[in-house]
């Protein structure tokens, strides 16, 4: 998007320059010289070469049997402002709302505008799916009551949903955003007298006090970050835009489109801290939090998550061409303080010392150190970027891996957006997903589209990801305009399933198909007084074997997946598991059941789930 | 012109028979004609286009023009014999002589190659901005001139005006589909500018069109360096066999095989023994601020925080206007705990960041008011406090001459 002159000797040209006039006008003289063969031709036996398989997909489009049929409409036919709130899309979240054991689907719908001068924001309707398994779903909004908002109010115009159980009553709630607000969906039964009713969701904003000051919330995440078992909130607000501050841009110098995040200043995010008491206490402005502006906090994705194995979660912030956030947690119970440390750290750049424009995000431990990497989507023109965690001792520190992990060689044509690891294969190492899509109506450059394929990176043995999107089946030989995705297996069969859901074009469901013959083991990580369990770390280990998974929140953009913990086995089974939970407890299950979930609660022996997954 | 020989049949007629005598008339006249030939071949004075054909050969020959210069003199071509020396001058190497001869070139009678000339010999003495004026003034007399294109766009090149550059060196990509150079140069502005994609892409398409064989060398080593900064091996590899067919490899192209090397290593030892090698080029050509990043790098990837100071303050100094290395710098210096000089390299990555940005604007300035001396003389202020003394002195010199003008 016009980037940043930078300057180098340009010693090369002089010499072309030179070359040139040898030659003469006429371009007549010593025949040049063609270089032999293709340089796009690749080497036939090449190390990726070596490591390639058989072609099986990994995945399954079940989205038209799924019985999920939504559309996240961004209201860019409406109007034709082309106002960058129109560029940043939904999110899905999967959970288990009414505790059945299936993981629910839950999609943003996005918004249009209305009035005489079609300038009045408002938003669309956001869609509940309840799982009835083998991946068929029913659309429960209407009795779920989150067809609108508080007072039958219309929704605001939405973007990311966050899923997680801030009063600690053993069910699933959500917290949904988006420009102007955001709203806090509690769980609740039906008819209190009658539990067989079901579940629906209370619209509680105003009541937990998060109704004021919003802007323009993007993703967010829940976390325990001040150690008394309630989930407190991050959530990540993207650029002060509004009709007064709405530029009108071009890339080609005639044709209007999006204008870039770099045309407006970064509004500060925000950080609730929950007062146990069904509500929030805004702490923004004391816990450390950095400020907005020109080249500050353009929030886009979020993940909570232990960096550096103090047992309290941290926070990594993706934000969209500024430096991203790393902030580390020295609360205490009752007051929350942040650091942020990204530069130091060497995660708020790329290799080369740029920011990037960030869009999604999630942490895990591709090469099995034991140890959380950071990993980031990115726009065009740059790197989704992987950052090792190379910390020793009490310093913080994380190189970039993207190049040597052979990332790279996905090239540098696609905007991600959503994404996650995931073990597609059950090969016991974490592969990274990317769905990707542009942000502007019209891509001037070459290689830009503005649909585009997803990106399906396997894990070599923690050495090198290797491009696998011919294994996404159908879904991944077309382009599509891709914004969230969530994580989560829906049919409890181990393998992570994939929502996206996309920007104007029907929502997709994949299942994941892969590890035929491969092993697994499921947790259901559960706190003492269903305290909240993000930071928890969870390792399985055999016959020297380590693998390490992450209690997490956010994550992926705009989206929240699954909060069970799945570790591929391949061919071992049994192990050990080790927990070690927020705040240091550990407990450790031996031989745990292959091929199946087991509930952990915090404090009690581990109790396996009925394989047929119907508690 | 002339009869054909006598056949057998028709040799076999007497010499006095009608048909000899048609016969030795038919030879005589044939003699008559190819005598006539090689007097005009002799006598009649060379047309001034085969002289100009000729000098052009000599020159990419590497031969002597001063005879064709002295023809063309002859022939009252003083203008093209001026511009044929100053071309040769610059051949030799000799780009004060090629400057001096194509200036002295008449105004009136001066023409776009003359203006090219200059115009090279200028960008070879680093005045970029005096350049960019005589390829200006080529343009106007002709806007498909694909050298002045070319030069056009190394002069917003050298200048730091990447974006400004790319639309001059497309025009000549267009221009010529054959020739490579232009490509050549896009894909280098556009690596410039971090579009790596594209970058790829334009090197690529040089390489399939005709390049001098060292540009063609280059081309493959940048391709080959891309491929590394992106982690495609496979790639690399190929690209690093295609520069093993050049002689004598540079430096430059052994560290990059050292990097490849890294990059492929299965264990510790492999990975030591390519940053030995990559050490080693270090030390054969100390000045090369790549060479130096990329030792610096290898370190950070093998742990050695500490070792990679040293190359990485090396960076800096031979690149003072390149992010990167400040960035790896400050990390490196993180790393091996000295923390008050890390906090000092990344207020000096701000620092420069803020600059650059400032340069970025201004290049719109200028672009929007060519003829506004302020933005070239703010750039060349930031320049000069970025550690570019000759820029700063280019866009001065430019803003004076607009100052001039202006007067």
């Amino acid at each position: 998007m016009g980037g940043t002159m930078r300057f180098r000797l340009p010693d090369w040209i002089l010499l072309a320059l030179a070359t040139w006039a040898l030659t003469g006008c006429s371009g007549s003289g010593s025949p040049p010289a063609k270089i032999a063969g293709n340089p796009k031709q690749t080497s036939a036996t090449g190390p990726m070469e070596a490591a390639r398989e058989p072609e099986t997909p990994l995945f399954e489009d079940v989205t038209a049997r799924s019985g999920i049929a939504f559309t996240y409409q961004n209201g860019e036919d409406v109007g034709k402002h082309h106002s960058i709130l129109e560029s940043l899309g939904g999110g899905a979240a999967l959970l288990d709302f009414d505790n059945d054991g299936l993981l629910d689907v839950f999609l943003t719908g996005g918004g249009t505008y209305e009035g005489p001068d079609l300038k009045t924001i408002t938003g669309l309707p956001c869609a509940l799916y309840r799982n009835r398994g083998g991946l068929r779903f029913d659309n429960v909004s209407v009795q779920a009551g989150v067809e609108s908002l508080a007072g039958k109010k219309k929704w605001f115009y939405s973007h990311g949903v966050s899923a997680g159980d801030y009063d600690r009553d053993g069910w699933t709630d959500l917290l949904v955003t988006g420009w102007g607000a955001v709203a806090l969906l509690r769980n609740v039964p039906v008819d209190p007298a009658r539990t067989e009713t079901g579940r629906r969701f209370e619209d509680v904003t105003d009541k937990a006090r998060l109704g004021q000051g919003i802007n323009w919330a993007t993703s967010a995440a829940f976390g325990d970050l001040d150690g008394d078992g309630y989930p407190d909130l991050y959530i990540c607000q993207y650029v002060d835009w509004s009709w007064r501050k709405n530029p009108l841009c071009h890339y080609d110098s005639k044709t209007p489109d999006v204008c870039p995040p770099r045309n407006f200043d970064g509004l500060p995010h925000r950080v609730f801290r929950n007062n146990a008491r069904g509500g929030f206490d805004d702490v923004s402005t004391t816990c450390g939090l950095r400020e907005g502006g020109a080249a500050s906090s353009k929030g886009l994705g979020v993940v909570v998550v232990d960096v550096d194995g103090d047992t309290k979660p941290d926070i990594y912030v993706a934000n969209d061409t500024v430096d991203n956030f790393l902030y580390l947690n020295q609360s205490k119970p009752g007051q929350i303080r942040l650091v942020e440390q990204g530069l130091v750290a060497g995660v708020a750049r790329d290799d080369r010392g740029n920011a990037n424009g960030s869009m999604g995000t999630d942490a895990g431990d591709p090469q099995r150190t034991g140890k959380v990497a950071l990993w980031v989507t990115n726009y065009e023109n740059e790197l989704p970027m992987l950052y090792r965690n190379d910390s020793v001792s009490n310093r913080l520190a994380f190189s970039p891996f993207s190049t040597a992990a052979g990332i790279g060689a996905i090239g540098q044509k696609y905007v991600g957006w959503g994404t996650g690891f995931l073990d597609a294969d059950l090969d016991g190492w974490e592969d990274l997903f990317i769905s990707n899509g542009h942000a502007i109506r019209y891509p001037t450059g070459k290689t830009a589209r503005r649909l585009q394929e997803p990106v399906l990176l396997l894990n070599r043995k923690g050495q090198r990801f290797q491009e696998a999107n011919s294994r996404l089946g159908a879904y991944g030989a077309v382009p599509h305009l891709g914004r969230g995705v969530a994580f989560g297996d829906l049919d409890n069969d181990g393998r992570v399933d994939l929502v996206m859901n996309h920007m104007n074009e029907p929502a997709a469901v994949l299942r994941g198909i892969g590890g035929t013959g491969n092993h697994w083991v499921g947790l259901s990580l559960v706190g003492k007084g269903n305290a909240c369990v993000t930071g928890a770390r969870v390792t399985w280990e055999k016959n020297g074997q380590k693998q390490t998974r992450f209690a997490k929140g956010g994550g992926s953009y705009a989206s929240s997946n699954d909060r069970r913990v799945q570790f591929g086995l391949g061919e071992e089974q049994g192990g050990v598991v080790t927990v070690v939970w927020p705040g240091g407890a550990i407990q450790r299950f031996e031989n745990l059941k292959a091929d199946q979930y087991h509930r952990i609660e915090q404090g009690a022996p581990a109790t396996s789930v009925d394989p047929n997954q119907r508690p | 012109m002339g009869a054909p020989p006598p056949s057998p049949s028709a040799t076999s007629h007497s010499p006095d028979s009608p048909a000899g005598v048609w016969a030795r008339l038919a030879v005589l006249a044939g003699v008559a004609g190819i005598a006539a030939l090689a007097g005009w071949y002799f006598l009649i004075p060379e047309p001034v286009e085969n002289l100009r054909k000729a000098g052009e050969k000599a020159l990419s020959d590497g031969g002597d023009v001063s005879s064709i210069a002295l023809a063309l003199e002859q022939r009252g071509r003083k203008t093209d014999a001026l511009v044929l020396r100053a071309e040769s001058a610059l051949k030799r190497g000799d780009v004060r002589q090629a400057l001096a001869l194509a200036e002295s070139v008449p105004t009136a009678e001066s023409d776009g190659r003359a203006a090219c000339v200059v115009g090279e010999a200028l960008l070879l003495l680093g005045q970029a901005s005096p350049a960019g004026e005589r390829f200006q003034f080529a343009l106007k007399n002709d806007p498909d001139n694909i050298r002045a294109l070319l030069g056009m766009a190394a002069a917003w090149y050298d200048l730091g005006a990447l974006v400004r550059a790319l639309e001059p060196a497309e025009r000549a990509a267009e221009l010529d589909t054959r020739d490579g150079r232009a490509l050549h140069l896009l894909g280098s502005i556009h690596l410039q500018l971090g579009e790596r994609a594209l970058g790829r892409e334009k090197l690529e398409l040089a390489a399939e069109r005709a390049l001098s064989p060292r540009q063609a060398r280059e081309v493959v080593r940048q391709l080959m360096e891309l491929e590394l900064a992106e982690g495609r091996l496979d790639q690399a590899e190929g690209l690093a066999r295609r520069l093993e067919g050049f002689p004598n490899p540079t430096p430059q192209e052994k560290a990059l095989v050292a990097w490849l090397g890294e990059l492929k290593a299965d264990g510790e030892p492999e990975k030591e023994n390519a940053y030995s090698a990559l050490r080693a080029q270090a030390g054969q050509d100390p000045e090369n601020p790549r060479i130096a990043r990329w030792q610096g790098e290898m370190a950070m990837r093998q742990g050695k925080a500490s070792e990679a100071v040293d190359p990485l303050e090396k960076a800096v100094r031979l690149e003072p206007q390149a992010m990167e290395p400040r960035h790896q710098l400050a990390q490196a210096l993180e790393r091996a705990g000295l923390r008050e000089r890390a906090a000092r390299a990344r207020a000096d990555l701000a620092v420069l960041e803020g600059r650059l940005k400032r340069l970025t604007e201004l290049n719109s300035q200028v672009d929007a008011n060519p003829l506004d001396p302020k933005p070239r003389l703010e750039m060349s202020e930031i320049c000069g406090q970025m550690g570019r003394a000759d820029w700063a002195r280019q866009w001065a010199e430019s803003a004076q001459r607009l100052g001039a003008r202006a007067q």
